[in-house]
């Protein structure tokens, strides 16, 4: 055993002194021949022949020494690392081919290692907290009692109570709040938790420290935590802001501490909720559960210890949803179609690569034959090819993955997804390493076939195969190699067709009004008193309506296409309620957004407090199906409120997939007190945004204005997930046409190459260099008809993958199809004539003379 | 390890050559050269092998473990490598040894029935 263990020592070190074991080894079979010739020589051979008799017995010097080399010290790792560097060289002398090879390879991995690192952001690291297959959020399902669903979020005695369940580890409460920062006029974001919110999450705080359950009684100081980069941006990082006061709406807090860097960066201010503590409000729970409690026991025995304490109403039950599924929830979908489109990219890349190196064979021949002669078998031939071809995939591999490093932040704004908000796409070690496995894979895919075939066209060709018998590229191969990535670049096409038009039809739907026609201006004073809110709104709507150029201004509680508003139950002659959208309007709004009354009137001064409402008209023909809405009645909670008016259809909510509902519009009442948009009507081209900010200022200098814009932005802002994802489809299915076109031209070109001899005679016979450039092309073209055959089979199926994402479009809507079909023939036939034009200029005398 | 009596035509040659290099090393370490020159006087000129074919010989057995070697001076002042065996040498020999005379012992048998 020991011996074993020195002599691999020794065979390690030889490893790495290759030069000395050759020289050990020659020296000592020279310096037996020398033995033996000088053995001969004192026998009475003269010197001459003494030597030749020893050579003679001794046998074969060079190959003895190889074989030695072989057993004693080269060994494996020697000729793989012979071979690497034979590669590089080869490579460095075919730099055309080269560059296109490794290019090719690049764009297919740096495509893959973007993929993987959103991956990993969006399923695999969504919760970098201890343990997170633990977190759970809770929701009570409480039935709903007389048509209304009562509020469900937990008090803050529940949470206590739930916190000693046998199988709750903690529970956190949370409720969004946005709060408005005084110190300095702005809106900032904020989250009310309860005290263990961190704590159940693994997070100490950066500084100071965080809450405790005396901070969420009512009497208690007002106290808060700021989030990580406020702390940076408002305070420079300052670690004594423990104990400063911080003006947030109407009070000052006390800031305790500062939440650590990376945990939920959207958030800047942290407060303890502060609900009476049995109130069951607008609270969500996240708890997190012992060790080896399963989901379902869990969540049968909570809904079972709803019924203790404070009883829940009957029926209500608990469910429990793991977090990471929760967060993850809306990628996946996104992530398996972005995947499936790598995924075709990759495969295009493999292909085009594998017919480089493929083309690039036949000129190999000669020197893989030699090879074979000298007694490499055809294992240790494709173990050489392989290993180049391992050479231009890590080469590829590293230009990828950074590619993706230069292009990663682009790419992440482009993806159409919500990515939680402590996880950032990054190339970290895990999606370094998960590319380099997809290369090696992908490696074997396009590196075999080519390996396989040069090595056994180089065995043949020893037996004394003919030249055109060792041909690796043949027409047939080439012709399966174009079909292949059309088909392949047809579906990518498809569906970035498919998108475009949904895309299209998305931004030509509808809406009820112009929105480019009206200015939208959000803004509210930093004291969030309604009298001071009440004076801010009327003083706004009298200055703007002042201003020159404007034709009409209104005011509304939700503006259309905001995702804001409340929906209610209303009823008329004696139906049964159906659900509608309300919307309070001020005298002004419906001309301000250019409608007028289709029947009736619109509002008008007086009508303010009054029960008056304006329907549209799909809330007319659903409260009134024999037409007489005017001057009808509709009753909410036993109230009645007279139809004055009725108007067109708005869209309010976002234009895609919402259910559209009947709008109900009412005046606002004159003590409303919350924050209202404010919409103006210019006449076009007259009124800047500039001019709007200003009067705006002037009606109180602390306001907190949150966009002043037209209503086309906020059209782009509903559409913004649906335009990524249009936008990412497209780039990938651009690559691959790229690909595609890369790869046949070069099938093209090198078919002309080789098939030089046989144009140059029919040239010679009289064929007109345009007959035999159009061969050429034809060459390419029936592959291309099967390829669009076989894609847009395909696509058929792989399209149905984006129904969910199509807005009144068809998964197998004609018009994309045809389109993506039109655009790829047009590029492929260019792309297969540009290097076959080179058939022409073929001389016949020349081709005919090179053998 | 006894290894199993079916044995191909070159494994048969190889171990052959191993054996006699081994029995020829028993009484002492020894430079290839010399292994020659002494099989050549014990098998009285019989056995001609190519000599060169004994290095591959000598190398694999030294990477099986069955030989050590080292650098070292002849007697003449020459540098020459030294094979010797190991304890696994010695007894893979008596092994091969035995093995040898129950083949050679079958075949007088047959051939004087």
């Amino acid at each position: 055993m020991n011996l074993h263990v020195s002599t691999l020592l020794r065979r390690l070190r030889r490893q790495l002194r290759r030069n000395v074991v050759i020289d050990e080894i020659s020296e000592e079979l020279r310096s037996h021949v020398e033995q033996r010739a000088s053995g001969l020589e004192r026998q009475g051979f003269s010197r001459e022949d003494a030597e030749r008799q020893a050579r003679l017995r001794f046998g074969n010097l060079a190959r003895l020494q190889d074989e030695g080399y072989d057993i004693r010290g080269g060994g494996w790792l020697e000729t793989v690392w012979q071979d690497v560097r034979y590669a590089v060289r080869l490579l460095r002398r075919q730099p055309a081919f080269t560059t296109v090879a490794i290019g090719t390879f690049a764009i297919g991995m740096g495509a893959t290692a973007a993929l993987f690192s959103v991956m990993d952001a969006a399923l695999l690291r969504p919760l970098p907290f201890p343990k997170p297959a633990q977190l759970v959020t809770v929701a009570a399902r409480v039935p709903p009692q007389g048509g209304r669903r009562p509020a469900s979020g937990a008090s803050l005695i529940d949470a206590r109570q739930w916190r000693s369940l046998p199988f709750v580890s903690d529970i956190a409460l949370y409720s969004p709040a946005p709060f408005v920062g005084r110190d300095t006029p702005e809106r900032l974001s904020g989250l009310s938790v309860t005290e263990g919110y961190f704590e159940m999450f693994g997070v100490a705080p950066a500084v100071g420290r965080t809450f405790s359950e005396d901070m969420t009684a009512s009497g208690a100081p007002q106290v808060a935590m700021l989030g990580y980069s406020y702390w940076q941006r408002r305070f420079a990082g300052d670690p004594a802001v423990v104990g400063r006061a911080v003006r947030i709406g109407r009070d000052a807090v006390t800031v305790i501490g500062v939440v650590p860097q990376g945990f939920e960066r959207s958030i800047d201010i942290w407060l303890p909720i502060r609900n009476p503590a049995n109130l069951r409000g607008f609270t969500e729970s996240y708890a997190r559960l012992r060790d080896g409690i399963s989901l379902d026991v869990a969540q049968r025995e909570w809904t079972a210890a709803l019924q203790q304490g404070t009883p829940w109403p009957a029926g209500t039950t608990v469910q429990l949803t793991p977090l990471l599924e929760d967060v993850s929830r809306g990628s996946r979908r996104t992530l398996n179609t972005l995947a499936g489109g790598v995924g075709l990219i990759l495969l295009i890349a493999c292909v085009n690569v594998g017919g480089l190196l493929l083309a690039r064979g036949s000129t190999r021949g000669p020197e893989l034959a030699v090879r074979a002669s000298i007694g490499a078998g055809r294992g240790r031939l494709v173990r050489q090819l392989l290993t180049e071809s391992a050479v231009l995939a890590t080469a590829g591999t590293a230009g990828g993955i950074f590619l993706a490093w230069l292009f990663l932040d682009s790419v992440v704004a482009l993806v159409p997804l919500e990515l939680p908000d402590s996880s950032i796409p990054t190339l970290n070690w895990m999606v370094i390493g998960l590319t380099s496995a997809t290369a090696v894979a992908t490696t074997l895919i396009f590196g075999l076939v080519p390996a396989r075939r040069l090595s056994r066209a180089a065995v043949w060709s020893l037996g004394g195969g003919t030249r055109h018998g060792s041909e690796p590229l043949t027409r047939r191969t080439g012709q399966i190699l174009i079909a292949v990535e059309f088909a392949l670049a047809v579906v990518l096409l498809a569906g970035a067709g498919l998108l475009l038009r949904s895309l299209d039809r998305l931004l030509a739907v509808d809406l009820g009004f112009d929105p480019e026609s009206v200015l939208v201006v959000r803004a509210a004073p930093a004291d969030p008193s309604p009298e001071s809110r009440r004076a801010f709104y009327s003083n706004l709507l009298d200055a703007t309506r002042r201003l020159p150029g404007v034709i009409a201004v209104g005011a509304t509680d939700a503006v259309p296409l905001a995702p804001r508003g409340s929906s209610t139950m209303f009823s008329a002659q004696g139906r049964p309620p159906q659900m509608f959208d309300t919307q309070l309007v001020s005298v002004g709004y419906f001309e301000a957004l250019g409608m007028a009354a289709r029947a009736g009137r619109l509002f008008r001064q007086g009508d303010e407090d009054t029960e008056r409402v304006v329907l549209d008209d799909m809330a007319a023909s659903l409260l009134f199906p024999d037409g007489n809405a005017l001057r009808g009645t509709v009753t909410w909670s036993k109230r009645n409120y007279e139809v004055v008016g009725v108007v067109g259809h708005v869209k309010r909510r976002g234009a895609l997939r919402e259910v559209e509902r009947g709008n109900v519009y009412q005046p606002i009442p004159a003590n409303h007190s919350g924050v209202l948009d404010v919409v103006l009507r210019p006449t076009p081209g007259v009124l800047a945004t500039a001019v709007v900010h200003k009067v705006v200022m002037s009606v109180d200098t602390s306001v907190v204005v949150d966009r002043i814009g037209s209503g086309a932005d906020l059209l782009s802002e509903n559409v913004v997930t649906p335009r990524r994802r249009t936008i990412l489809l497209s780039i990938l299915a651009g690559l691959g046409l790229l690909l595609t076109l890369v790869g046949i031209a070069s099938v093209t070109a090198y078919a002309v190459a080789r098939r030089t001899r046989e144009i140059g005679v029919r040239i010679a016979f009289g064929e007109t260099p345009r007959s035999v450039v159009s061969n050429m092309v034809r060459d390419a073209i029936w592959p291309m008809a099967f390829g669009l055959a076989a894609g847009l089979g395909a696509s058929l199926y792989a399209t149905k993958l984006l129904a969910t994402f199509l807005f009144e479009t068809q998964p197998n809507d004609a018009l994309s199809f045809a389109g993506a079909a039109t655009l790829i023939l047009i590029t492929s036939v260019i792309a297969a004539w540009l290097p076959a034009r080179r058939a022409a200029s073929v001389d016949p005398v020349q081709a005919l003379r090179s053998e | 390890m006894a290894k199993s009596p079916a044995r191909t035509n070159s494994d048969q040659l190889h171990g052959t050559l191993d054996m006699l290099v081994l029995k020829t090393l028993q009484n002492g370490p020894m430079h290839g050269y010399a292994i020659a020159v002494r099989l050549d006087q014990l098998s009285r000129e019989v056995l001609q092998v190519e000599e060169g074919s004994l290095y591959p010989a000598l190398y694999r057995m030294e990477a099986r473990g069955l030989l050590s070697s080292e650098w070292s001076v002849t007697d003449t002042g020459r540098r020459a490598r030294f094979y010797r065996l190991t304890k696994a040498g010695k007894a893979h020999l008596v092994e091969e040894t035995a093995s040898w005379n129950r083949l050679t012992e079958a075949v007088q048998n047959v051939l004087s029935s």
